[in-house]
């Protein structure tokens, strides 16, 4: 629970410090100069066409242009470029809110004066075409005028035709100095115009209808041209004072100042990313210097354990060892008895043989005797005699008796006697020799009959019956000394499982037989009274027994399972209440490599 | 009379394009009008498309007109209507401009309320008495046609079938609609056979009466706004005044924007016939005629407006190479 709690911390702590780190280095992300050029380049080029149209406008104020394609082309390319701007500066700035914010407002105050000054331009087209019109028409309706006017003249005074060409020469005059000037013109020849449009009204009173129309029409558009200019100075001065370049400029330099604000916030962030960084690093040091310690202490704790572990393999072997043993001190009084009744055997047939020897050593005595008699000089017949029907009565005696037959007899017995002493030693040596030589020829069935050999007492003790099931199991790999200690154990438990004096015969079962192609299985079962359900699975556990202190070490069934399992075998038990138990080993026939527990050696 | 402030301004970068005008614009011909360039050639993918759109009735509500009902060809672009009707036989509100050299004007529209061609393609798609129709149900129903869908993706890889896409593939068409090589811009580059005697002297009345002073530049107008009835009321006499009347005015609301229209080109303005925009006058001498009377402000003789006819009449020019015809009528 704690590690747990420390482990959420440290994770937290981390994903800080990455968040942290992550923060700074977007807020020192490269600032793209290069599309900050471009944005430049935008307002490079609507500067340029915003004075080209200036220029342009004036061309067509003072007739230079023919015509007002110039004038009208630029509004094309403006709305593509503050497209672009737009586009532009929302990409680079659009993350920089603030920025972009002040940005924005001044490009829209950008916008909002080239809408006016388009709007203005547009008004001048049409007020420098009406201007120009009549302009360029008063000269011809002057002229106009005069011819009807002298054609009329026939009936009229002289006066009155001075009149009116003085009236329409001062007008003339007035508009030549009226377009000849540059700016406003001043009220006084404003009011000198309308004075001489007066007097040229005034004069044209004798004359006809036709020539009073024409003189309207051409004080109708002296008044336009009047009019116009006005219109004309009006929309210059407004023009003047959009400051399109103005709000240009005011965007170019905002873009300059946020950039350099930018650049300098992005050193402020930069140098705290360094300082970080740093931070980090030493903190990463630490971190090293930490896992480096923990592995020093790991290596020596895994040396440690190393050690312990083969201790413990050594002790392991020693406790199989011992075990054995131990189970050896129980059987050897069954053994002792077991070797007794062969030597007790042994013995009373000696013993006849002794008495048996005793009519022949009579009989080669007599023999003796015999030829010593016959030998001397003289001889003694009588004594020959005597000692021949002795001779001849004794070897009929052992003849008859068939004394040698029953030496024979007796030898051959009490060779059998030796024999089955020596079988015994024999076992008995094999099973408590400490090596765990593999050997690749173990019968397992041979195993089985030369561990009843052994456990033979206490078979007897319990009146077990063995019934042996054998069904050719092959050869197999594996140590005989320590399978056979397994079968001993698992025999001896088996007959101890087994009160002799029941009324049920006691039996103890073994049988063999293939599990599959290449393992065997042998089954040791009994009739006994079976392994209680809870004790059962916990019966290949060290120190586990249910038998009273002193008798067994409970080490026993945990040892079976070891020495099976670095066979690369498998032990389980079934059992049933007043059944009977059964002990199941698979072997494989080629044994596994022998694990460290078995190849330890002891010598 | 030049503003000093506004001259103080521009400074020397006047005078430098005054030098520059001195050897540049002076070789050239100072005619006020000049000759239409050659038709550009742009994506033919994209022409092809919009010339399909252009003739598409999916593009109306009903299915039942397209662009090229309205903008009919052989109509010198427009359709001989006074007014033009719309979906359901809606009657519109204005003379249908022609389509022909439309890329050349600085706006489009009679108000100029479209910038573009492109902001122009969407209006008589949403105008309830135009096509009726509207985006969503265009791409709807442009969408369930695959070979035409696939086309889009083909042109415009990024997004296929859109509102913007459509407007491009539209207005791309419609600029290569120019109708260079008139018989007027054969003389205008130096082939003084290419008009008659009379036909030149219509040209230089053209000038001399003003009708210069707003038709003028490549597209003989369009280049400009103006005020219809700059020397007289032209809607009093006409009567029955609408609020198509108001002209510019109705996209800016400003007062001096009263009665402002859209200066039209005056390009094959022979096969454009009725004129203006309330289509009132139904032949080229009519139109001459209320020009004089409320743009110029001044009488001219009857030959001299027939003169002007005549040249009007030199105008048309080819379309793909082919000389515009008046429809056979």
């Amino acid at each position: 629970m704690k590690s747990g709690t420390r482990t959420i911390a440290i994770a937290i702590f981390a994903a800080t410090l990455i968040v942290i780190l992550g923060v700074l280095v977007m807020k020192t992300r490269a600032f793209d100069i290069n599309a900050q050029n471009e944005i430049n380049n935008t307002l490079r080029d609507l500067r340029q066409l915003d004075s080209e149209w200036d220029v342009d406008v004036l061309r067509a104020k003072i007739g230079l242009s023919s015509n007002y394609d110039r004038v009208a082309s630029p509004l094309a390319r403006i709305t593509t470029l503050k497209d672009s701007l737009a586009a532009q500066s929302a990409a680079l700035w659009g993350d920089y809110s603030d920025s972009y914010a002040r940005l924005t407002s001044l490009t829209t105050a950008y916008s909002k004066l080239m809408d006016d000054k388009i709007s203005l331009i547009e008004q001048f087209k049409s007020q420098n075409a009406i201007l120009r019109n009549s302009s360029h028409y008063l000269p011809v309706a002057a002229s106009e005028l005069a011819v009807t006017v002298r054609s009329e003249d026939i009936l009229l005074r002289n006066s009155n035709r001075a009149e009116f060409e003085s009236a329409l020469n001062n007008l003339l005059t007035d508009l030549a100095e009226f377009e000849g000037v540059t700016g406003v013109a001043d009220a006084t020849l404003r009011d000198r115009i309308t004075t001489h449009s007066a007097d040229l009204v005034r004069s044209m009173e004798p004359f006809s209808q036709e020539a009073h129309m024409q003189a309207t029409t051409l004080l109708t558009h002296m008044q336009t041209l009047l009019k116009q200019q006005d219109i004309g100075e009006q929309l210059l001065t407004d023009l003047g004072k959009v400051d399109t370049l103005g709000a240009i400029n005011a965007l170019g330099n905002a873009y300059n100042q946020e950039q350099a604000g930018i650049l300098t916030e992005q050193q402020f962030w930069l140098r705290a990313l360094i300082i970080y960084s740093v931070i980090l690093l030493l903190l990463l040091t630490y971190a090293g210097w930490r896992i480096v310690r923990s592995i020093r202490l790991l290596n020596q704790s895994n040396t440690a354990l190393g050690k312990a572990y083969r201790d413990l393999q050594e002790s392991q072997v020693q406790l199989i060892q011992s075990e054995k043993m131990s189970g050896l001190g129980r059987m050897v009084a069954g053994v002792a008895h077991e070797i007794n009744t062969p030597l007790a055997y042994v013995s009373g047939t000696l013993s006849v043989l002794q008495d048996q020897l005793a009519p022949l050593g009579k009989l080669t005595t007599l023999v003796h005797d015999f030829i010593g008699l016959l030998r001397s000089k003289p001889q003694d017949k009588t004594a020959v005699n005597k000692t021949l029907l002795e001779i001849e009565a004794d070897a009929t005696a052992v003849t008859e008796q068939g004394v040698l037959t029953e030496i024979d007899t007796l030898l051959k017995d009490g060779m059998h006697g030796i024999d089955q002493i020596s079988e015994i030693v024999l076992n008995l040596k094999n099973f408590s020799r400490v090596d765990r030589v593999q050997v690749s020829n173990f019968s397992v069935e041979a195993g089985l009959d030369s561990t009843l050999v052994l456990a033979n007492n206490v078979l007897k003790t319990h009146d077990v019956a063995i019934h042996k099931n054998y069904g050719g199991a092959p050869t197999i790999n594996g140590s005989p000394s320590q399978i056979n200690q397994v079968f001993l154990n698992l025999i001896t438990n088996a007959a101890q499982a087994m009160p002799a004096d029941r009324e049920e015969q006691n039996v103890i079962t073994l049988s063999t037989s293939m599990e599959d192609h290449d393992t065997v299985r042998i089954e040791i079962e009994d009739n006994g009274a079976g392994i209680p359900k809870d004790v059962l699975p916990n019966v290949f556990d060290p120190f586990f027994t249910t038998k009273p202190i002193g008798e067994g070490t409970g080490m026993g069934l945990s040892i079976c399972f070891q020495i099976i399992e670095a066979h690369g075998g498998r032990i389980q038990v079934d059992s049933e209440q007043d059944v009977g138990t059964i002990f199941t080993i698979l072997l494989p026939i080629k044994a596994a490599q022998p694990t460290q527990a078995a190849v330890v050696s002891d010598d | 009379m030049i503003t000093t402030e506004y001259i103080s301004q521009l400074g020397c970068a006047f005078v430098c394009l005054i030098a520059i005008s001195a050897t540049t614009a002076f070789a050239q011909s100072n005619e006020p009008i000049q000759p239409l360039p050659p038709t550009p050639k742009l994506d033919p993918g994209k022409v092809a498309l919009g010339q399909r759109l252009f003739n598409d009735v999916r593009l109306s509500k009903n299915n039942t007109i397209s662009c090229a009902s309205c903008h009919i060809f052989t109509m010198g672009g427009s359709n001989g209507q006074a007014i033009a009707l719309g979906v359901n036989g809606a009657k519109g509100v204005v003379n249908t401009p022609t389509v022909f050299n439309s890329g050349l004007n600085f706006r489009q529209f009679w108000d100029g309320r479209a910038a573009s061609l492109e902001e122009q393609a969407a209006g008589p798609i949403n105008n309830p008495i135009e096509m009726a129709s509207n985006w969503p149900e265009v791409i709807g129903k442009l969408s369930k046609d695959l070979p035409l869908v696939a086309e889009f993706k083909k042109l415009y890889p990024s997004d296929g079938v859109n509102a913007k896409n459509i407007m491009d593939a539209l207005a791309t068409y419609q600029r290569t609609l120019t109708t260079p090589d008139s018989r007027f811009d054969k003389f205008l580059r130096g082939n003084a056979q290419a008009l008659t005697a009379d036909e030149q002297r219509g040209y230089q009345l053209f000038k001399s009466y003003g009708c210069v002073a707003c038709h003028q530049g490549v597209n003989i107008g369009g280049n400009m706004f103006q005020t219809f009835g700059v020397m007289g009321d032209y809607f009093a006499q006409r009567g029955n005044p609408t609020t198509a009347d108001l002209g510019r005015y109705n996209v800016t609301r400003k007062d001096s924007d009263k009665h402002v229209f859209k200066v039209p080109s005056l390009r094959n303005v022979a096969l454009t016939a009725p004129y203006f925009h309330d289509g009132s006058a139904g032949t080229l001498n009519d139109a001459v005629n209320v020009m004089f009377k409320y743009q110029l402000g001044r009488e001219g003789s009857a030959q001299d407006k027939d003169l002007i006819v005549k040249f009007l009449n030199t105008l048309t020019g080819e379309l793909n190479g082919k000389p515009l015809q008046p429809a056979a009528n």
